[in-house]
């Protein structure tokens, strides 16, 4: 598989001229009409770096990544790529000249156009153009259907030319707008694993937007969470899931249980039992709290005051769902089969990682 | 069988039936033929159109045409439609009224003179000349327009070939040419051209400018008549034909109707035309009196074709 | 040398044929004999021409050859060539401002766009003369920059000034429909690859829409062909003009003559099929809003633009016919007194309004299947078909209103219908079958054949698979079409005068009766009645349902 990129490497695919560059957002604000859709955002995505912009349909993720490329103008904000301003207050760099490449969730493919002129579209004389389309095809597995219409590709194909076409000019950063998004399940899931083995072996600066939690984790080196306008948490993937800033953010990037219980500051006393905190509370000892048990740091025994409601069988592991006092749910998820069974009884204690507590918000 | 006689009734022997098709503009006629309608209690039906579709369609629909009378703006079309044996002959009674054609299957109606109009700002009275022959002269040179596109101008031109011959009358339309005449599409165009002053005068129908007046009485075009007897000044008719098969009576009843005192009073009172009934006073200032020369009609309809050969041979693309 | 990539080639889809052109299937027997009934209706007028040059067939090929002939075919083609450029043109700039741009007041500009096509020729030539023609009204406008007369409006350029700034709405229309469900990212795509605005409309968005406006332009080409009110008033000379000068005088040169246009007109047609690759790129996705081009500095330019346009083809009409009525009214004309009488007007406006509503319609639903016919499968009675549906719109009205005189009177079994509004409607769709129909087909290339695929699986009957399925999705490009179709019937004069039943009247042929007999005060009421009229039309069938804009 790395074969190729060997190969690329060899014939030149990275002229090395400085095409790696750093994105750098500082206090974006964008309203559309009375909606403000941005509203202060920074974000800082270093040379080499992928960062996902993880977030709810509306969240304006897209519109960020739109700023980037030049093709919406922030109300005020400064943009720069590469310590270059393209965007602020005084100076609006055009979409054309920032070398930014760019795919679509819909691909926009030229459909007057083959594969290979799609290709070869972005390319200035200044390359041997002829070549860069074959080796840019290549690296995308689709020299067979150079001459094919994009009329006549499947969706996943599609992406890939965008893909393809995006790249081939080496362009100094790469936007991604949900590029999987119009491709069935078991598409999405491989083209997202090539897509990340090939922006890694590539080292290409790209910012990525998803609202699919898989698919960020997958290809971000860093996870930017948006909500409402507002970047709310920027970690590496784990953190974000870990160790997620607020009850928001941590519904958002997976299945949570959130437990009430009291704090000692260093852990929380629950229905469940003690559960260690990875960061001290700023609060007075012995408040209410809320705390983040992921389904999988959770394990199930026979016999307990936890009915058992229903069980779903995902083949590599199985979800629980409990029932407890006062209406209380529990999601727990096992990597074994099902032992237990609707209608059982069944105890829950807590066996993963320090985690997160968050002040109650009806305290 | 019985579906399409209970579409087509119109068009079968209904003693209380007219169907007209009237080349002749609906707000020119209309009241005359409501009026018609109303004293005979007849049931009248008009389809307006252009005379010359309005002759074709009678062409086309032949024997199974659904009209009984045939009313023309001009006598070209009606004389088309005689050459092809698709009108009826008309009684004596009726031919001894107004003039009509030799073989006797259509009447003039009423009458439109021709007319130079001119536009009193740029043409002083005594400059207007006398006859159509003077528009040659060098001091005409670029100011006048003609609509030789226009059925009107072509039944002028042909009466005034038939009467000078077809050398003299080539030769006017190519000095007319030489002195610069500018062409339009028809009277109507003409008329607003020459009110502007685009033009300072034109070959046209009375008809135009009388109404013009009334829409704008501040225009500053004015008719002017040539001398009686000039080729100038022939009088185009309002024509009108029987087509055979239909209700022969009663689009007798509607000729007569059109010829009376009442109709002729009403052609000359509301809609500026000159009466074919003798002993007709208009209330507007029509010049004088007309003499009613319709001239040789029985050609006119067959020679349109030669003349539209010598408008053509003059230089005009037509 | 490795060959392999990170990318597996192993895609476990196939492609989907969503588009249907890669399924060419046998025809069914149903559509193809529905097809053909179809096209045999419009091949009226031209069976019409052909019967009726028998007669002088002799004499036929001196005409063909004459200089008779020879020139003006010249003229015609020389005036149709230059005015399909110039008004497709603007129609596709108006098009691109009023869609693709934040120009100012453009839900105005939308419903207004279309309308230059409602003015009967001759009402538009009458006013435009009247305009800016030497004493002309508008002369004191440009007195202060310093033009003290204007130049005479004829000839061949008042022609090509009078049927651009008439005819735009042809391509303005199907090409407005077009951007508005375009999706801009491939405009975007082409920015970030480089290119700058103009490249990237002239590489990109141009070959787009491209196939849209070469439809329309060709409708305008015919358009001027089949045009007898502009020319004759600007005195000039093409193959209509003479075919109407000569009808009288000379009907053997004028039947020789209508029939050499049909042929002409067939073989442009011929010769654009065959010019061009299949209309096949549908990228279409109303789900997606086009981003809009702020104008910022532009702002003016672009109004500017738009209001010259207008101006012209509508505008100036208005003001002109407005210029009318206010002097009869001022001036209690006798003839003024007729419109005041409101019944006057009542029964035409509904006439007009059924009507043209109707021909959209019925139009619409009798080309559908021929664009269906054509754009799904293979037969070698495609090509005539397209050829004698879209070449009609080239004959003047007066050859298919006599045609289906000649067809009620002589074909068994049509004469019940002869003078009732079904052969009126008739003559209608001959006439303007064309400007449905091209839409038409590109409404069939946008269906989504997943969808009917999916309503197949649930057992959805072929007929409620049109109407619930497939309508819905075409109705953006029938709308544009059977728009176009509308605003054409609410102007038509011969085959409404020939054709209609005795006594019918419509708005068009009331200004036409008020007009002939110089009634202009009554002339200008009644037309702008007709202006208000189809703005209203305009908006309610082609805006709402052509122009998809939030």
């Amino acid at each position: 598989m790395l074969g190729s990129i060997y190969f690329m490497q060899e014939q030149g695919f990275f002229s090395g001229n400085g095409n790696i560059s750093s994105i750098k957002i500082e206090d974006a604000y964008f309203n559309f009409g009375a909606v403000s859709v941005l509203r202060g955002v920074s974000l800082n995505v270093e040379a080499g770096q992928s960062i996902a912009l993880l977030g709810p349909s509306g969240c304006g993720k897209t519109t960020l990544l739109r700023s980037i490329a030049g093709l919406e103008k922030l109300d005020t904000g400064v943009i720069a790529i590469d310590g270059n301003v393209v965007t602020s207050p005084d100076c609006f760099v055009p979409a054309e000249k920032r070398r930014v490449g760019m795919v679509f969730q819909d691909g926009a493919l030229f459909p007057h156009l083959t594969v290979a002129e799609n290709v070869r579209f972005g390319l200035s004389n200044s390359f041997d153009r002829d070549n860069r389309v074959k080796d840019v095809l290549e690296m995308v597995g689709l020299t067979a259907m150079a001459n094919r219409a994009p009329d006549n590709l499947s969706g996943g194909e599609r992406q890939r030319v965008a893909l393809a076409r995006a790249l081939a000019p080496e362009p100094s950063v790469l936007l991604l707008d949900e590029p999987f998004a119009s491709l069935d399940a078991s598409m999405r899931v491989q083209l997202r694993t090539e897509v990340r083995q090939l922006l890694q072996d590539l080292n290409i600066t790209s910012l990525f937007v998803t609202h699919d939690q898989g698919e960020a984790f997958v290809l971000g080196d860093e996870i930017a969470v948006m909500n409402e306008g507002r970047i709310l948490q920027i970690d590496e993937p784990s953190t974000i899931y870990e160790q997620p800033i607020d009850p928001w953010v941590a519904q958002f990037v997976g299945e949570a249980n959130m437990v009430s219980g009291s704090t000692d500051n260093q852990s929380v006393i629950t229905s469940l039992g003690s559960v260690p905190l990875s960061d001290q509370l700023d609060c007075a000892a012995g408040s209410s709290v809320d705390v983040l048990l992921r389904p999988e740091c959770l394990e199930i025994q026979s016999g307990g005051n936890w009915l058992v409601s229903s069980v779903e069988f995902y083949g590599h592991d199985s979800m629980y769902q409990l029932k407890g006092e006062e209406d209380k749910t529990l999601q727990v998820r096992s990597f074994t089969n099902p032992i237990y069974q609707t209608g059982d009884y069944v105890s829950v204690r807590y066996v993963g990682p320090p985690t997160m507590a968050y002040q109650s918000v009806n305290s | 069988m019985f579906v399409s006689s209970a579409f087509v009734g119109c068009n079968s022997a209904d003693e209380e039936s007219l169907v007209i098709y009237s080349g002749r503009s609906q707000y020119l006629i209309n009241p005359i033929l409501d009026s018609f309608a109303e004293s005979t209690g007849i049931d009248v039906q008009v389809r307006y159109g252009g005379s010359v579709d309005l002759a074709l369609l009678i062409e086309e629909e032949g024997e199974k045409s659904p009209a009984d009378v045939y009313i023309s703006k001009s006598p070209g079309p009606v004389a088309y439609l005689a050459e092809r044996d698709l009108l009826s002959d008309l009684p004596e009674d009726v031919l001894a009224i107004s003039p009509g054609s030799d073989a006797g299957n259509w009447v003039a109606v009423s009458g439109r003179q021709r007319v130079l109009v001119y536009n009193r700002e740029n043409v002083t009275e005594s400059e207007l000349p006398e006859s159509v022959f003077e528009l040659t002269e060098a001091k005409w040179k670029g100011r006048l327009a003609i609509a030789p596109r226009n059925g009107s101008f072509q039944d002028f031109f042909t009466l005034f070939r038939l009467k000078h011959g077809d050398d003299v009358a080539l030769d006017w339309l190519k000095q007319m040419v030489a002195n610069e005449v500018k062409v339009y599409a028809n009277n109507n165009s003409i008329v607003q051209a020459t009110a502007r002053g685009e033009v300072d005068g034109g070959l046209v129908n009375h008809y135009y400018n009388a109404r013009l007046k009334v829409e704008n009485p501040d225009t500053p075009s004015a008719n002017h008549r040539f001398v009686d007897g000039d080729s100038g000044s022939v009088t185009i008719a309002t024509v009108a034909g029987i087509i055979p098969g239909g209700n022969e009576k009663n689009a007798e009843k509607l000729i007569r109707f059109l010829l009376d005192t009442a109709a002729q009073q009403y052609f000359t009172d509301r809609t500026y035309e000159y009466p074919v009934l003798a002993g007709i006073e208009s209330k507007h200032d029509l010049s004088k009196p007309p003499t009613i020369d319709f001239g040789d009609f029985n050609i006119l309809g067959s020679g349109l074709e030669r003349t539209l050969e010598l408008i053509r041979e003059a230089g005009f693309d037509i | 040398m490795r060959q392999d990539s990170i990318f597996s080639r192993s895609d476990s889809e196939e492609k989907n044929s969503f588009s249907g052109l890669e399924v060419k299937e046998k025809t069914p027997g149903l559509l193809l004999l529905v097809s053909i009934v179809v096209a045999l209706l419009f091949a009226v007028p031209f069976l019409y021409l052909a019967v009726r040059n028998i007669v002088n067939i002799n004499d036929l090929t001196n005409i063909f050859f004459s200089k008779l002939t020879f020139y003006p075919l010249i003229k015609t083609l020389y005036l149709a060539f230059t005015v399909s450029i110039a008004a497709s043109f603007i129609g596709v700039l108006l098009a691109w401002i009023t869609i693709r741009t934040d120009v100012h007041w453009g839900s105005l500009w939308r419903i207004l766009c279309p309308l230059p096509l409602v003015f009967p020729s001759f009402v538009v030539g009458t006013t435009l003369i009247s305009a800016y023609s030497p004493g002309g009204f508008f002369e004191f406008v440009f007195l202060p920059v310093g033009i003290e007369q204007f130049p005479r409006l004829d000839g061949y350029i008042g022609s090509f000034l009078v049927l651009t700034f008439i005819t735009f709405p042809y391509v303005y229309l199907p090409v407005a429909a077009r951007f508005s469900t375009l999706p801009s990212s491939t405009e975007e795509a082409a920015r970030l690859l480089g290119y700058n605005s103009f490249a990237t409309f002239k590489r990109v968005t141009l070959p787009q829409i491209f196939p849209t406006i070469r439809a329309g332009t060709l409708l305008i080409f015919l358009y001027v062909v089949s045009d007898f009110g502009v020319v004759q008033l600007m005195g000039y000379s093409t193959l209509t003009t003479r075919i109407f000068n000569t009808r009288l005088a000379d009907t053997e040169l004028s039947l020789a003559l209508g029939l050499v246009l049909g042929l002409v007109a067939l073989l442009i047609v011929l010769g654009e099929r065959f010019s061009s690759k299949e209309l096949n790129l549908v990228n279409d996705n109303p789900s997606i809003r086009p981003t809009k081009l702020k104008l910022g500095r532009w702002q003016p330019m672009a109004l500017f633009t738009i209001v010259i346009t207008l101006g012209a083809g509508l505008f100036s009409p208005i003001i002109i016919l407005f210029w009318w009525a206010y002097r009869g009214f001022i001036n209690q004309t006798a003839g003024f007194a007729t419109t005041s009488d409101l019944m006057t007007l009542a029964l035409p406006t509904v006439n007009t309004v059924v009507m043209s509503v109707s021909a959209a319609l019925t139009t619409v639903l009798l080309v559908l299947p021929i664009a269906f016919l054509v754009t799904r499968f293979r037969s070698i009675l495609i090509t005539p078909i397209n050829a004698i549906i879209v070449s009609g719109f080239a004959l003047p009205g007066l050859v298919v209103a006599l045609s289906i005189v000649f067809l009620s009177i002589n074909v068994t079994g049509f004469y019940f219908l002869y003078q009732t509004l079904p052969i009126l409607l008739l003559a209608y769709i001959i006439h303007f079958g064309a400007q449905a129909y091209r839409t038409a087909q590109v409404g069939v290339l946008n269906l989504d054949n997943r969808l009917s695929e999916v309503a197949r699986t649930l057992g959805t009957g072929r007929l409620l698979l049109l109407v619930k399925i497939e309508l819905p999705q075409m109705l953006p490009a029938l709308a544009a079409g059977g728009g176009l179709v509308m605003l054409s019937t609410m102007k038509e004069l011969p085959a409404t005068l020939l054709a209609s039943p005795i006594g019918f009247k419509t708005l068009a042929t009331h200004i036409w009766a008020l007009n002939e007999a110089g009634f202009l005060a009554d002339a200008g009421v009644a037309s702008l009645l007709l202006v208000i009229l189809s703005a209203v039309l305009t908006w309610l069938v082609v805006i709402r349902n052509a122009i998809h804009l939030r």
